[in-house]
């Protein structure tokens, strides 16, 4: 098990965002979480990577006690979050995006290394070609589109070769064109690295092929393929009246 | 008595041009680096209506509202337009103020001027004789301090700026129209400048120069004070310009005391970039 | 198109910056001594203004009292000379003229930058900075002359004291090669870092400092790196001013601050030979027009900068630029719509 979450609850000023949750990721897999808004997501994804301490409850990371510990230090252990909205340096080029990624928690040697160093290339062309972006190396990046960028992003968590990505709806805003390769990309990520994916859009977690977690107001609601989830009386009766 | 009454009309002053420079930062994020120079065309137009013949009265009415005019054309053109590049907005109201400086030069010459004061002779304040001009000037100061309070806080147009400042995408969303306002309120804050200038003419030299230093020290005033709040302002500036006062009063090395002061100002800036009379928000 | 045209062309704009040096080594057996004397002036004036462009058009700091490190770096240099009369006191003299302002900028970067001073906030206090040293500069008569300037110092010399010694007061040939050498340096140097990591992660802290910060880096301190190489070259600007100016305390002020600036931002910023270009096209210009409008240069001044940030930012680099691109782009296919990135 790569990440165990035992019993953790959160709450603001009363407010209960996350009810007395335990979730297990083995390693290696793909997971979905789903579940109407307002039903603890995003702030499952704070508390994991350290923006927010729980109430009570506990993390365990790889069989440490990530509980308490601060965000960067969190980071070095390989968890890797992409937000929800691109977040790339657009006045650079593509290429220097992932290059600047990469060498992100090396030491300060590596920043006065030439810049065409053969690894570093290597793994840049890895990526580039899994994002399918190798023709677009030296645009600038904010002359990409939305989905685009968005793979941009995904490959600049990628080359920093993390144990666990969170990823945040990286679907948000996208065309369904642009969704049906981020599916694709997700899967060949999910061989490499462990990934739980926040999402809305149900045809795209069905493309995933992975375990689905629902989660309602805080609760743990099911778990289990998409075909038992769709099947599930229970997640059909909180998703009636919610837009899909 | 004396000092302390100097010291009262030098914060005063200080407090109204910062309170124009602060409502600008406050509303717009732009720090205008020509606004010791709006200052200094205050004073100047309070010498052209001298020139013209007409009562000091004058000047101080034409003052406010020649630079507010200037402040509009000058957001319209300069500012409005940079407004996704803050930082090229600082760069733009730098070349202002040189432009305006040699404008000035130009017209007027590089000399120094004089103006008649509005009030002369000294009256009798507890026991010491003290010119009547300073007093006329904390008397002033004060009830232009009061209008603005008053616009800002009990009129509409007050309520619109504040909802600016809070949330801007929200006020737009509202239907405020936040492009008006800004301008309006870059025209209220270097209108306060320029009749701090005309208020000033009879106590300074008046020249092109004579702005400078009044951009650096209300500047400083405004960071102290904080720079979302009108009454950290005026907290601000009192406790500079008080301090500035005793300072120079001690060291009574006039070079030595800016320094000082501008040191000591930096120092402050640094362990507390949110101003010293700021309540920690939320 | 065939690779011979191609690789005429690579070669061709790898020749390019040879081009300007060739243009100033022969430069000055067309001119007058007085002529040479200004370019050699102007050259240090790009070069000061180099330095500017590290922070400001390379890392995105605005720094409105640059001056301070280029006067700190004549002041330094003057006071070594005045009371360091041991063989060899010039190389003193340049060392103390980099490390001064290297000292204090190093300071000055750590103090505000971690006390999270920045932005707007930190074009200011330097630019309050620039005007106190202004003052200490003027009323510190004991120890820097005052208004009037420093004087009193000893001939900088160079070369090996007691085999052979180089005067460097007023302009001489060993002097105009100094500075060119000098700039050339630099234009390598800029060149090198730009191509390495440091280049492309500097450029990122320019476009976004947050995101780099979430990246794991340490924000701060490579803020205080590249200051301190602007530091110490402006430093060092400020010595080789020395030979061919008085150390007055308007080498640290806000009208040369305000210059720096404007040369940098005419010239372009950002860019490898926008500084250079924007020093000397200026500075000539002032040189030409002070006779006949010396009360309107000033104006002129002022209103083109504000055009040029307005309406320019590129600058006259940004211009040769363009015109390269297009000149390349007559010769070749386009490739896609995208722009490429600087």
């Amino acid at each position: 098990m790569l990440l165990e979450i035992k019993n953790l609850s959160k709450s603001f000023d009363g407010m209960v965002a996350i009810r007395d949750l335990s979730l297990s990721f083995p390693k290696g897999e793909l997971r979905c979480i789903i579940g109407p808004n307002g039903s603890g997501k995003t702030t499952l994804f704070n508390l994991i990577t350290g923006h927010l301490t729980p109430t009570s409850g506990s993390i365990v990371y790889d069989g440490q006690e990530i509980t308490h510990m601060p965000v960067h230090k969190i980071a070095g252990l390989g968890i890797c979050r992409k937000f929800q909205n691109p977040n790339v340096f657009g006045e650079i080029s593509v290429e220097d995006n992932l290059r600047v990624a990469a060498i992100g928690q090396q030491k300060l040697r590596s920043l006065f290394r030439r810049a065409d160093e053969q690894e570093l290339n290597q793994e840049i062309d890895r990526i580039l070609t899994k994002i399918e972006l190798q023709e677009k190396r030296d645009w600038a990046a904010e002359s990409l589109s939305h989905g685009q960028k968005q793979w941009l992003e995904i490959g600049m968590v990628l080359i920093k070769k993390p144990k666990m990505i969170l990823l945040d709806e990286p679907t948000a805003g996208m065309t369904s064109h642009e969704t049906a390769i981020t599916s694709e990309l997700i899967r060949q990520i999910s061989s490499e690295t462990t990934v739980v994916v926040i999402e809305h859009d149900l045809d795209f977690i069905r493309s995933l092929q992975g375990r689905v977690t629902v989660l309602n107001r805080g609760d743990f609601l099911a778990e289990g393929t998409y075909e038992e989830i769709a099947a599930n009386q229970l997640v059909r009766d909180v998703y009636l009246g919610d837009e899909t | 008595m004396v000092v302390f009454l100097n010291a009262l009309s030098s914060s005063m002053i200080l407090i109204l041009v910062s309170l124009g420079l602060g409502i600008i930062f406050g509303q717009m994020n732009v720090f205008n680096l020509a606004h010791g120079e709006f200052f200094m065309l205050g004073a100047y137009a309070a010498v052209i209506t001298g020139l013209m013949g007409l009562p000091p009265i004058a000047g101080l009415i034409f003052a406010p509202l020649f630079v507010g005019l200037i402040g509009i054309v000058v957001e319209r053109l300069l500012i409005r337009p940079l407004y996704a590049r803050p930082m090229d907005t600082l760069l733009v109201t730098w070349g202002l103020s040189m432009v305006l400086k040699q404008l000035i030069q130009l017209i007027f010459g590089a000399g120094h001027r004089n103006a008649d004061a509005l009030f002369t002779g000294s009256m009798n304040i507890f026991g010491t004789e003290y010119p009547i001009y300073r007093i006329f000037i904390i008397v002033i100061t004060l009830a232009l301090l009061g209008i603005v309070f008053f616009l800002y806080f009990r009129t509409s147009f007050g309520l619109k700026m504040r909802m600016v400042i809070q949330n801007r995408q929200q006020a737009m969303a509202m239907g405020i129209n936040t492009v008006s306002v800004d301008r309006m309120t870059f025209a209220l804050g270097s209108a306060l400048a320029g009749i701090a200038g005309a208020i000033m003419t009879p106590l300074m030299f008046i020249s092109p120069e004579m702005g400078a230093s009044y951009l650096t020290n209300s500047f400083i005033v405004v960071i102290i004070g904080g720079v979302s709040s009108l009454i950290g302002l005026v907290g601000g500036g009192m406790t500079y310009g008080i301090a500035k006062t005793i300072i120079d009063f001690v060291i009574a090395n006039s070079f030595l005391t800016n320094i000082i002061v501008l040191l000591l100002a930096i120092v402050i800036i640094r362990l507390k970039p949110n101003g010293i009379f700021t309540r920690k928000s939320r | 198109m065939n690779s011979n045209a191609q690789g005429r062309s690579r070669a061709l704009s790898k020749a390019m910056p040879l081009l300007p040096l060739i243009i100033f080594l022969i430069l000055p057996s067309f001119l007058t001594g007085f002529q040479t004397e200004l370019i050699a002036k102007f050259l240090v004036f790009a070069i000061v203004g180099i330095s500017y462009d590290l922070i400001w058009g390379f890392a995105g700091i605005s720094n409105f009292g640059h001056a301070v490190f280029f006067g700190l770096g004549a002041y330094g240099f003057g006071l070594t000379l005045k009371y360091v009369h041991i063989p060899g006191a010039t190389y003193l003299a340049f060392a103390a003229a980099i490390l001064l302002p290297l000292a204090f900028g190093i300071f000055l970067s750590v103090f505000l930058h971690h006390g999270k001073v920045a932005g707007a906030f930190f074009a200011v206090v330097t630019m309050c900075l620039c005007v106190a040293f202004e003052s200490i500069a003027s009323a510190w008569t004991d120890v820097t002359g005052g208004m009037n300037g420093l004087y009193g110092f000893d001939t900088p010399v160079l070369g090996i004291p007691g085999v052979f010694e180089i005067e460097l007061l007023g302009f001489t040939v060993p002097y105009y090669c100094i500075v060119i050498t000098l700039a050339v340096l630099l234009l390598g140097l800029w060149t090198i870092m730009k191509r390495r990591n440091f280049g492309k992660v500097i450029a990122a802290l320019k476009n976004d400092e947050n995101r780099l910060a979430f990246l794991g880096y340490n924000v701060n301190l490579l803020k205080t790196v590249i200051f301190a190489i602007s530091c110490a070259v402006a430093g060092l600007a400020g010595a080789l001013y020395v030979p061919v100016s008085t150390i007055s305390p308007s080498v640290l002020g806000m009208n040369m601050s305000i210059q720096i600036l404007v040369w940098v931002a005419v010239g372009g910023r950002g860019s490898l030979w926008g500084p250079i270009i924007g020093a000397l096209l200026v500075c000539t210009m002032e040189q030409l027009l002070s006779g006949i409008l010396l009360d309107f240069w000033l104006l002129i001044l002022g209103v083109f900068f504000i055009l040029v940030v307005m309406f320019w930012p590129d600058g006259f680099a940004g211009l040769l630029k363009k015109a390269g691109s297009m000149l390349r782009r007559s010769r070749s296919t386009q490739k896609g719509d995208g722009h490429h990135a600087a």
